[in-house]
């Protein structure tokens, strides 16, 4: 189906259009790339272009390096998790995943015939974004792509093209390309690797990862039907119409519906996703549902298998891993894809200030701690779901059908149940941290190492004004009921930062203020409530909207300490190559 | 020393250490759970609390 020859239809699926990029060789002299790179990025999925958009978002250039020649032909990862929308938001590129997307809030889940759970994903009147958004990877590249055009000037995207090896010294990674059948060699300064989880640039230098591969394995199943149900997630376990199977449903944009299964001991995956073998199946399930008059038809099916795997490091001298090429995450709970760009939105800010000369190149082992402690924490929950979803053992077996046994009329046992979905990583161990003296009277709110908790606040005309939809690319310093003395203050210290690293400033007033600078009001006194802010009440907040300290008033000293550490400029004198740690 | 309360938590990281203690028991896994039933019907307080789980637990009320 892939290898369409040239003048055909281009392909579609379920009315989605992929429009073929010819590969395009860059200018050449004896086989080299005339020009260098600042940024390289092995792997255009969703997770690389993110990141080629998070870079440009602060001014630095980079070329994306993918494979293929459109997007990626399957559903794939198909749930977006609120942060990733919060960080879509952050890149400019929100809207159309808005419209195009199927939000949802709970999940129904059935033991044999009989329903034994309903969930709400945690959700409340703070929030602006529904947390969780379903749509098709290949509608998620395609938005990315979309608005990548509109920064033709940094990015470039090289379709067509694959890396086919790469070295690296202490200034920069030479690697040599090829497209349409010719080998070439291109430099960079960094080069991103998000090429995925059997990554080329990571068998390049040698890195193993290192985890536990599950025996459990899936088939994923898109099929294109109009069920005319809700969006949420739906899940059977034992169901009558595939006994000792548990079975995922969730719905698709375009009356796509995808159906996730575990396999048997016993069945060979490859021949399992065969067409003759995936539709009794479907059939058998839609027939349970009582929706088996509905017109279905197949459209593309997948195996899937559980693992748990890690690089140990994501920063390897002048490479950094991203995504799939540097951890894998059972599927149970979407924490896959959705911290691909968690992953990326980190190194973004970091990457650029090491770029730019403002932070020290050690700033990007934080990218690295901050990151594989996210894996650690996502793993811990998604093999939870995974033991559950998929028992490893007889007795993970035995007490599981305990559970689901018991839990129809023993509500108190639900949350065993509760499938544990992705929630945004707290970096409370990060040396980015600075913890005040303050920090001891803080009771609730975002302590160093939390994103920040959504709260709707009022703007002068007493319009809705979200606060994550107020952080601007760079630091900002998030106050709460300052008085105007103290706010110039403020405004003259960023000032005067401002050539070393720029400051944005948020001041959020209650409305009782008599600040007349005040443009957020806090109308519903939720602001103070959650983030524990008495008056005069400051927060600094890192480029990707975690707050890294917080104080009970503004003190300048203390605010540029923190600063410094978090942005990694305190550290930023010490020479650059004896820095970079290269393997050998 | 003050006593853990049950919460989501902690009562699912019970599920897991019986879920594994369960499988190390191996083919002695109805035997474990024998003991672990007289154990813990000591800790009810009553006999009738006891027949009340027993009766809960029966698989005829539970499942077709």
């Amino acid at each position: 189906m892939s290898s369409a020859a040239p003048n055909t239809e281009p392909e579609t699926m379920q009315g989605f259009v992929f429009h073929e990029h010819p590969a395009i060789l860059p200018p050449l002299v004896d086989g080299r790339e005339t020009k260098r790179h600042k940024v390289m990025i092995a792997g255009g999925g969703p997770v690389g272009l993110a990141a080629a958009l998070a870079l440009a978002k602060y001014g630095i250039a980079s070329v994306v390096i993918e494979a293929d020649t459109t997007v990626c032909k399957g559903s794939r990862a198909t749930c977006l998790s609120r942060r990733t929308f919060e960080i879509f938001d952050r890149l400019g590129v929100l809207d159309p995943f808005i419209e195009k997307g199927l939000g949802w809030t709970s999940g129904r889940s059935f033991y044999r015939g009989e329903e034994i759970l309903r969930f709400d994903m945690p959700h409340n009147a703070d929030q602006r974004l529904l947390p969780m958004t379903n749509l098709q990877q290949y509608y998620v590249e395609q938005f990315l792509a979309d608005a990548i055009d509109l920064y033709r000037d940094l990015i470039e995207i090289r379709w067509g093209t694959s890396v086919e090896s790469l070295k690296q010294d202490a200034n920069g990674v030479r690697l040599t390309l090829q497209a349409n059948g010719t080998s070439y060699a291109s430099e960079c300064d960094w080069l991103i690797a998000t090429d995925g989880a059997r990554s080329r640039v990571r068998q390049e230098l040698g890195l193993r990862l290192n985890g536990t591969a599950y025996e459990g394995r899936y088939i994923i199943v898109d099929v294109g039907v109009d069920l005319g149900w809700p969006t949420g997630r739906l899940a059977w376990f034992d169901p009558p119409s595939n006994p000792g199977r548990t079975m995922l449903m969730h719905r698709q944009p375009d009356n796509v519906w995808r159906l996730d299964y575990q396999l048997h001991a016993g069945e060979d995956a490859e021949a399992m996703t065969k067409p003759e073998k995936v539709i009794p199946v479907v059939e058998a399930h839609f027939k349970m549902l009582g929706v088996d008059d509905k017109p279905w038809h197949l459209i593309w099916s997948s195996t899937y298998r559980a693992s748990a795997l890690s690089l140990d490091e994501y920063v390897h001298g002048r490479v950094m891993f991203a995504g799939d090429a540097a951890h894998l995450v059972p599927i149970f709970g979407v924490r896959g894809l959705n911290s691909g760009f968690d992953d990326v939105f980190n190194l973004a800010w970091k990457l650029a200030g090491v770029i730019d000369g403002t932070s020290a190149p050690s700033l990007l082992d934080s990218y690295s701690h901050e990151r594989h402690f996210a894996w650690r924490t996502n793993i811990m929950h998604a093999m939870k779901s995974t033991e559950f979803m998929a028992p490893p053992s007889s007795g993970f077996r035995l007490m599981r059908d305990a559970v689901l046994s018991l839990a129809e009329k023993h509500p108190e046992l639900r949350s065993l149940i509760n499938p544990r979905q992705t929630s945004v990583i707290n970096y409370a161990d990060t040396p980015l941290n600075t913890f005040s003296a303050d920090e001891t009277s803080f009771m609730r709110g975002p302590a160093p190492g939390e994103a920040l908790p959504e709260i709707k606040l009022t703007d002068r005309d007493g319009k809705e004004a979200c606060i994550t939809a107020q952080l601007q690319d760079g630091f900002t310093l998030l106050s709460f009921g300052i008085d105007e003395k103290t706010q110039g203050a403020m405004a003259a210290w960023v000032t005067a930062t401002k050539s070393d690293i720029p400051v944005a400033t948020i001041a959020v007033q209650a409305t009782t203020t008599t600040n007349p600078k005040t443009t957020l009001f806090d109308s519903s006194g939720r602001f103070a409530e959650v983030y524990d802010a008495a008056p005069q009440a400051v927060f600094l907040v890192r480029p990707d909207g975690h707050v890294c300290a917080r104080w009970r008033s503004f003190n300048a000293g203390d605010v540029a300490t923190a600063l410094a550490r978090a942005s990694g400029a305190d550290a930023s004198k010490q020479p650059r190559a004896e820095t970079i740690k290269v393997a050998s | 020393m003050s006593e853990q309360q049950w919460t989501d938590v902690t009562r699912d990281e019970i599920y897991t250490e019986i879920s594994g203690a369960l499988t190390e028991a191996g083919d002695k896994s109805e035997l474990f759970l024998s003991r672990l039933c007289l154990l813990l019907i000591e800790e009810l307080g009553s006999p009738q609390r006891a027949r009340q789980a027993i009766a809960n637990a029966t698989l005829e009320a539970a499942q077709s």
